[in-house]
């Protein structure tokens, strides 16, 4: 049973969720355009574990003991761009928030390097016989930063809130938390008083109970927790405004360090907490500077950066540079996530985005041939190894190679084939008039094409592909790029003049479900792609008591990815590698997959 | 003088010269005007031969080879695209001249219709006229520009100049206005309405030609300044999209700090360009004034 483990899919993820989730919600700015800041994720998560991933991880790990861990020392670490200022767990959006809550905040279990649940806040809990029911074993001499004790009311006041009628109108995006919770639909209606999904046996153990049987139950309990002494009297749908958001000594957690002090969009102090139930961390203090990408190499060069975490990392094409300097360690890891371009389906009035039956098709793009020329035309080698420096691998299904639902033999490969792609197009009917096609019709043929501003790397694939897909006779017409979250609203709402866009997800998660953004039924289902067989392999390889079986959810993803490279909803580019940065008296650092904060109290810096 | 002209209308012996004759010889004598106008005119020559002078299609990236150093294929490397940086130079000429050209056109279009109308009647027109420029001074320039740009679906170089000129005409509206108000209290527009003259004919006919001087020297000037907002837009990414090669979209490369350092043939190639461009054409801006400066000595 502990064979599935689950994703605490807080980090990116939720910083994408957030602004494809809150139209309304605008305090994002241009911290989204990073490159893993706009874009929608994946919650669930199991996994075994990814080989990949880690031996790359462990081969670079260079921190071993240069001595026994000091005590004292303060580190800047940076980021690209400013957080949010909103510090309330429950309603954070962005990554760069998420650097500064990893540090204050904890959740039930959190993710080893292998992606696998290991304790943190509950230090056991078990599952019964059906997976309906979850208990937690809580950790019992943990403190809040204000020196209270943490109880299961908290665990039990957390999912409740996120539960609440209020959150979602509040800005609240993560009801994913809460929804599988038995009662769930009760109180979320206003119906019921509490949640029965959640329940506290006694002071130091709590239960959650599921409508079904959950194969990602550990992933969907694994939220940061937050206190309930602090936020217990304000109502849930004045939280995000309430002071406790964004007040620096009242963003009480139970983490290694606490937020004593910021300068908004400049640098965040994160101060250690002495009574640390892990004990007391070895740093004094954590910076969080917000710095520029253009000076920052010369920062870690002069001591003045110890750190430099995604999103973002060191830019591929500066990381020999960086390599070189010899206060300076580097680390490059596979991401989880991946860059695509989709196809817009169908199109649909914005009052009823989600519902099929008004969905009108687009022509242009329904002929699966043309998908497939488009895939062979564009140049996805070329953008790995020539804008990445090879930092990265091209993408044929939506799984990286960093997952485990990874298996290179299963999707069809498409790979650069400009032969290939007139071949095909020829066949289907798309004849030369001038120098482009013309649709199977004969009418004029032009597909437009829409990308976001931030991640410089994806900005220039836009006119390469607007390029390659010129060179086989396809007329695109490329658009000027806009902000991230006014692209990412224009690709929510529907545009009927929009037939391509790129994007990307950001899956914190070692769990590859898809469903989340590929379900027809999905919000976040962009390309408003509504095909039966590709939704039931899904939702198969999720459904318990099978799922269960990671072999078999493996053989339905296998199934999912070469039903997926037949019909191409959206052809994959390709996922970037992130290149993680350290000073070299920086010790203690283990580097995950999906993070690198939450060991912060284990850091120690060599002086 | 007056009284000798009327009776005697033509008995000149030598030819004495005519204002624009005298105004062209005092520019001639401004050095550094001459070299603005030589610059330019090799500039301009560039932009015209440039598909003569460029060895490579400067929108075709080439994936493989970016970052080139300068080799006897890339004169000047190659860009974070792989597209040669030296056909983007020469046809970045034909995009940053045009759009400072017919920019500065459409500009002084505005300006020279409403700082006629308002420096002519007056009144409710001129107040109204200039509060109007009043407003768009006070607007944030650039946050206009960039709220537009980031509306509208495609930028095309089209769509670019008037975005700029619509945005930029209040301050040589305001300059004309001034030049034709002065204009009105001359006895010859006095005599001109008079006679009958319409408000058409003053203004086309007495107004403007008076004017030409302040008219052609702020044009100059304003060029220079649309060059550089052009630049400028660009590099901050809300000028003409790439692939179009344009001097401010190649200075663009060096926002990172590697480029910067080890790819000065990437981005000082196109900065010296707007920089020589700029210069010569304010050099030839202060050479037009002082030439029709006509209390300035020969």
């Amino acid at each position: 049973m502990k064979k599935s483990t689950w994703l605490i899919s807080v980090l990116l993820l939720s910083s994408s969720m957030a602004l494809a989730a809150c139209g309304d919600n605008n305090a994002e700015g241009p911290d989204n355009d990073e490159t893993d800041g706009q874009e929608a994720i994946n919650e669930q998560n199991n996994n075994e574990s990814n080989e990949d991933g880690n031996n790359n991880g462990n081969d670079n790990e260079n921190n071993e003991p240069a001595g026994e861990a000091q005590s004292g020392g303060t580190i800047t670490a940076g980021m690209y761009s400013a957080p949010d200022h909103q510090f309330n767990p429950l309603f954070y959006t962005t990554a760069y928030d998420a650097n500064i809550l990893d540090l204050t905040f904890e959740s039930l279990v959190k993710q080893d390097e292998n992606l696998e649940f290991i304790p943190s806040l509950a230090h056991d809990w078990e599952f019964n016989d059906e997976f309906t029911e979850l208990t937690y074993y809580l950790e019992e001499d943990v403190t809040w930063h204000d020196g209270e004790p943490f109880t299961a009311d908290d665990v039990v006041f957390t999912y409740t809130s996120i539960a609440d009628p209020d959150y979602v109108s509040a800005g609240g995006v993560r009801t994913n938390y809460a929804s599988t919770l038995l009662g769930y639909e009760d109180y979320v209606a206003g119906d019921a008083d509490t949640l029965e999904g959640v329940e506290a046996i006694d002071d130091h153990t709590v239960q959650f109970t599921f409508t079904d049987p959950n194969i990602k139950a550990l992933a969907d309990t694994s939220f940061y927790i937050v206190a309930e002494h602090i936020l217990g009297d304000i109502p849930v749908g004045e939280m995000a405004e309430h002071s406790s958001a964004y007040t620096a000594d009242e963003i009480i957690g139970t983490g290694p360090f606490n937020l004593t002090d910021y300068q908004e969009g400049e640098q965040y102090i994160l101060d250690s907490y002495e009574d640390y139930w892990q004990g007391a961390p070895y740093l004094d203090s954590v910076v969080w500077q917000v710095v520029d990408e253009a000076i920052m190499t010369g920062m870690l060069q002069n001591d003045e950066l110890h750190l430099l975490n995604r999103p973002g990392g060191v830019p591929a094409a500066d990381a020999d540079d960086v390599e070189a300097m010899e206060n300076v360690e580097i680390l490059e890891m596979q991401d989880l996530g991946y860059q695509y371009m989709a196809f817009k389906h169908h199109h649909g009035p914005n009052d009823s985005l989600l519902d099929k039956d008004t969905w009108v098709p687009n022509e242009k793009v329904q002929d699966v041939e043309l998908r497939r020329a488009i895939a062979h035309a564009i140049n996805r080698e070329g953008f790995v190894d020539g804008l990445m420096y090879g930092a990265g691998q091209v993408m044929h299904a939506t799984f990286p190679e960093a997952s485990w639902a990874y298996n290179e033999d299963a999707p069809i490969k498409y790979d650069y084939d400009v032969d290939r792609a007139n071949e095909i197009l020829d066949e289907a009917g798309y004849e030369w008039d001038g120098d482009f096609r013309t649709n199977p019709e004969g009418g004029e043929f032009t597909l437009n094409l829409d990308y976001p501003t931030g991640n410089e790397i994806r900005e220039r694939v836009a006119p390469i592909i607007q390029e390659n897909l010129q060179e086989v006779g396809i007329q695109v017409n490329l658009n000027s790029p806009r902000e991230a979250s006014a692209h990412f609203d224009r690709v929510e709402e529907n545009d009927t003049e929009m037939d391509m866009f790129l994007a990307g997800w950001s899956l914190a998660s070692g769990d590859p479900d898809p469903s989340g953004y590929f379900l027809s039924t999905a919000a976040y289902n962009y390309p408003r792609y509504d095909d039966e067989t590709f939704d039931q392999l899904m939702l198969e390889a999720i459904t318990a008591p099978d799922a269960f079986d990671q072999d078999y959810r493996e053989e339905k993803y296998n199934e999912w990815s070469e039903y997926f490279s037949e019909q191409l909803p959206v052809i994959p580019l390709y996922s970037q590698n992130v290149i993680y940065a350290h000073n070299a008296n920086l010790h203690g650092i283990t580097f995950k997959t999906h993070q690198i904060l939450d060991d912060a109290h284990l850091w120690w810096l060599e002086q | 003088m007056e009284k000798s002209q009327s009776t005697n209308p033509t008995p000149e012996v030598e030819k004495s010269k005519s204002p624009l004759q005298l105004a062209m010889r005092r520019f001639l004598r401004n050095r550094l005007a001459v070299a603005g106008i030589v610059i330019i005119i090799i500039m301009v020559s560039i932009a015209v031969f440039a598909p003569l002078l460029a060895q490579h299609d400067p929108r075709q990236s080439d994936l493989i080879n970016v970052m080139q150093k300068p080799s006897g294929e890339n004169w000047l490397g190659t860009d974070s695209s792989g597209r040669d940086n030296f056909s983007r130079l020469v046809y970045g000429s034909q995009v940053s001249l045009l759009i400072g050209f017919f920019a500065m056109l459409f500009t002084l279009a505005i300006g020279v219709v409403l700082g006629s109308l308002s420096g002519f009647y007056g009144g409710k027109v001129d107040s109204f006229i200039m509060r109007a420029a009043d407003l768009m001074l006070i607007f944030p320039f650039l946050l206009l520009v960039l709220t537009v740009m980031a509306i509208l679906d495609r930028v095309t170089i089209g769509i670019f100049i008037t975005i700029i000129a619509l945005t930029t005409w209040p301050n040589i509206t305001r300059i004309l206005r001034g030049t034709f108000l002065s204009l009105r209290e001359k006895e010859y527009i006095i005599g001109a309405r008079s006679i009958g003259c319409s408000d058409l004919r003053i203004i086309v006919k007495h107004f403007l030609p008076n004017a030409v001087g302040p008219i052609i020297v702020n044009a100059t000037i304003m060029m220079a300044t649309l060059i550089i907002i052009e630049s400028g837009l660009s590099f901050i990414g809300f000028g003409i999209p790439q692939p179009t090669p344009t001097w401010g979209n190649m200075v663009t490369e060096a926002r990172s700090l590697r480029v910067l350092t080890q790819h000065p043939e990437a981005w000082v190639p196109p900065g010296l360009a707007i920089l020589l461009t700029v210069l010569a054409i304010n050099f030839i801006g202060d050479g037009l004034r002082d030439a029709f400066d006509t209390k300035s000595k020969m």
